[in-house]
């Protein structure tokens, strides 16, 4: 009876894998999780393993995949098989070191690594869609036919959820709002309902920690409170818009008017990230990224006339970042503006966003547990006779 | 052992219970080593574009790989050395060697993964042949 584990390779997507390191006498000592995240340590530096969603770290891995399985699921990796989601573009390199990885040192019985598009694709139903997936460190377009991700049409951009977050973060501190990070204030109730904020100094708080701080909440406030225009952001146009407030944690309250519209902008036009005061070093790192319905369209024009009705009828939206409010109403308009006369667009996205942040694990539960899938697992035996480059082949 | 030998015994044998439904091997201009009974009628201009493609890797994927009038979508192969084609629940695995093209076609029930381990096999030990 095999009891089939599903692994989310999402360390890019979620802030929860990120990993803490103490560094005494030169030996590094990681903290893996989000409860360890949350508990501040004197030099402790926040630490991922993904480069430009490629994998440098392979320690860190390492320490994430122990944490998950021996830790939080407290499963034996030796009794179940291994389906593992990976970028939609990942290089041979990365796959070969993962199956070694997997084999070598947790000893799974079986191991099967599949696209993360092709995973959402199966998520909501279909074999043939183009998959939007906005996580936290990029933005990806990959369609997927039949199952399999058309590997020339996929285009990948660095805007991600990470980066809409560092924006929020720099238009507020040109405006004078100082984010103070959690773990540097206590709140005393001096009189029943009253609070008063005392400041608490850390002086060997590190630097990568005390802005992993400020992100979080950065990130909350982009969370609850920003929504993508129904046009595209105009200085003049959103200059008398009603201010929305927000309370901060520590107990400051901040007025958001234009940055409400704008960050989400950034994710369909992206030079409209220079003109944030503290980013304009983003003109340098990078001169040709597009928009996102520039992406599909490109994306898709990239696939085979045939099939690009369909493509145009099915694209799926999913990731963190997809969960922003309108977003799913401003790309279809967008995309019904500039795609061909005839095509039919569709934009679908699940209501549910957990299940728009989690279709990558769904599709591949869905996966692991159909009939006809068995039979294409790597096995053991497989890896032992023909080693991890076989990994390609089996796993196209 | 003669080039058909091979495309009877190594190809269009049994895997897991299962077995390609056609193969051939076809040198780099497009004349046949050997094929197996079905393999589709080919044209020269689809070896060309083939052979295109594996020189300069991405200039089939928007027009499709033609294999004897059939169209294949074009998935993720290996630059230079593999292309791989689905076409619904089947599909195409072709395999490039020093002076010869190995071509695999299967259908359901059969895996890629089969078809591709069937087909880079008998690649590689070509290629160590000098072939």
């Amino acid at each position: 009876m095999d009891a089939d584990d599903d692994k989310e390779n999402n360390d890019s997507e979620t802030n929860n894998n990120n990993v803490d390191s103490n560094k005494p006498k030169g030996k590094r000592r990681l903290y893996v999780g989000s409860q360890a995240l949350g508990f501040r340590r004197d030099h402790m530096e926040v630490v991922s393993p993904l480069k430009d969603g490629v994998v440098v770290d392979w320690d860190i891995v390492d320490s994430i995949w122990d944490h998950a399985l021996k830790d939080c699921l407290l499963v034996d990796p030796k009794e179940h098989p291994m389906l593992l989601a990976e970028p939609s573009s990942n290089t041979q390199q990365q796959r070969e070191r993962t199956a070694e990885l997997m084999f070598e040192k947790y000893k799974v019985p079986a191991l099967f690594l599949a696209k993360n598009a092709v995973l959402t694709s199966f998520a909501s139903g279909r074999a043939t869609s183009v998959v939007v997936d906005s996580g936290g460190g990029s933005t990806t377009v990959a369609p997927v036919h039949d199952g399999y991700v058309l590997q020339k049409a996929v285009s990948s951009s660095p805007i991600g959820g990470e980066f809409l977050t560092d924006c929020l973060m720099k238009s507020l501190e040109s405006k004078g709002i100082v984010i103070k990070p959690r773990y540097s204030f206590k709140r005393k109730e001096i009189q029943p309902g009253v609070f008063q904020t005392v400041d608490v100094d850390f002086p060997h708080t590190t630097e990568s920690y005390r802005l992993y701080s400020q992100r979080v909440i950065a990130s909350d406030i982009k969370e609850c409170v920003c929504r993508a225009p129904d046009t595209p952001y105009d200085e003049s146009a959103y200059s008398n818009i009603p201010m929305t407030p927000y309370e901060l944690p520590d107990g400051q309250t901040i007025e958001i008017g234009a940055d409400r519209f704008k960050i989400p902008d950034i994710l369909f036009n992206p030079p409209l990230a220079q003109t944030i005061p503290g980013m304009d070093n983003f003109a340098e790192i990078s001169p040709s990224v597009r928009g996102l319905p520039q992406m599909v369209i490109e994306s898709i024009n990239r696939c085979d006339v045939d099939i690009r009705k369909e493509l145009f009828g099915s694209i799926l939206l999913a990731g963190g970042t997809a969960s922003m409010q309108q977003l799913k109403e401003r790309l279809e308009k967008d995309l019904l503006e500039e795609s061909p006369q005839a095509a039919r667009v569709k934009v679908l996205a699940s209501g549910n966003a957990t299940e728009r942040r989690f279709s990558v694990w769904i599709g591949g539960s869905i996966l692991a547990s159909l009939g006809s899938f068995q039979q294409m697992w790597f096995s053991k035996s497989e890896y032992e006779e023909h080693g991890a480059s076989y990994i390609q082949r089996k796993c196209p | 052992m003669s080039w058909q030998a091979y495309v009877d015994d190594h190809l269009m044998c049994e895997i897991e219970g299962n077995h390609l439904s056609a193969a051939a091997i076809i040198a780099h201009d497009g004349s046949v080593w050997a094929q197996s009974a079905n393999f589709p009628q080919f044209k020269p201009e689809e070896i060309n574009a083939i052979m295109n493609d594996f020189n300069e890797p991405g200039t089939l994927a928007p027009t499709g790989l033609h294999l004897g009038g059939t169209k294949y979508m074009v998935i993720q192969g290996e630059a230079g050395a593999v292309i791989r084609g689905k076409k619904g629940p089947g599909g195409v695995t072709v395999k490039k060697t020093n002076m010869a093209l190995i071509i695999g076609i299967y259908d359901e029930p059969m895996t890629p993964g089969q078809c591709n381990m069937i087909v880079e096999r008998l690649g590689d030990y070509l290629l160590d042949q000098g072939y």
